[in-house]
């Protein structure tokens, strides 16, 4: 996005981005909402239980490793995808980035998350808006570059980016949490 | 760069970083679980779940 001059084209770019990633992180919340429904002869408290388990060993596994690792893609999205111009390329980036298991996974938040609608078994429209929200939610941050940031940006960015992987960790296993005991009680 | 990023005040650097938007939704959902329960957003799941998705989606902001 810094090679890209000018604050519309920043923001134009960014409207296909947010598309991208918002149809990307729907799709992979549809294939996981559809997945749950596996799970659902299971009895809430069970994977509650599961859920109260699984989620505070990612955190813990976050919180000691160094480098995250989970399985994940461990490679780039390839530049080839703005080949057709950045609009189709802003959104193309976008579905696969937004979908979260294309490209680099350096968090166990979005783990947490799919975990829980994974194993909540939350009715399919929900899992679809969550995921779709995750992917929105991955713009913020190229949304407040453009709109506040400065040069040096990502290099500031780059020296706590562990703590922000975190601590995200941490906020979205607490979040999870929250909602597991008031969708059980 | 480096006189560059040097010229930039902190307040400034933290007010752009993708921390402080999850330190500002870290603080929304202590305060939801603080107010009241007839709070009717407090009281349902979709609530925390909405907010566990924007917080994960921010925690990837370092890879952006």
């Amino acid at each position: 996005m810094a090679s890209v001059r000018g604050r519309s084209t920043q923001l134009g770019l960014w409207s296909a981005f947010l598309a991208g990633c918002t149809v990307g992180g729907a799709a992979t919340g549809a294939v996981l909402g559809v997945l749950s429904g596996l799970l659902s002869p299971v009895p809430d408290l069970w994977r509650a239980g599961l859920l109260c388990v699984l989620v505070p060993g990612l955190v813990l596994l976050d919180l000691a490793q160094p480098v995250l690792r989970l399985p994940q893609r461990t490679e780039l999205i390839p530049r080839s995808v703005f080949a057709r111009g950045l609009a189709r390329g802003g959104f193309r980036f976008g579905v696969e980035y937004g979908c979260g298991v294309r490209t680099l996974v350096p968090s166990a938040a979005s783990y947490v998350s799919a975990l829980f609608v994974l194993v909540a078994v939350v009715p399919l429209g929900w899992a679809v808006l969550l995921g779709a929200v995750f992917g929105a939610a991955r713009t913020l941050a190229v949304l407040q570059y453009i709109l506040l940031g400065r040069p040096g940006w990502q290099h500031f960015l780059s020296g706590h980016t562990r703590a922000l992987e975190r601590s995200g960790t941490v906020v979205t296993a607490a979040l999870v949490t929250w909602a597991t005991v008031l969708l059980v009680s | 760069m480096r006189s560059v990023t040097a010229a930039v005040p902190a307040t400034r650097r933290w007010t752009a970083d993708p921390l402080l938007l999850l330190a500002l939704l870290a603080a929304t959902a202590v305060t939801l679980t603080l107010v009241p329960r007839s709070g009717a957003a407090a009281a349902t799941w979709q609530v925390p779940a909405l907010l566990g998705v924007v917080a994960s989606g921010l925690a990837l902001s370092g890879s952006t």
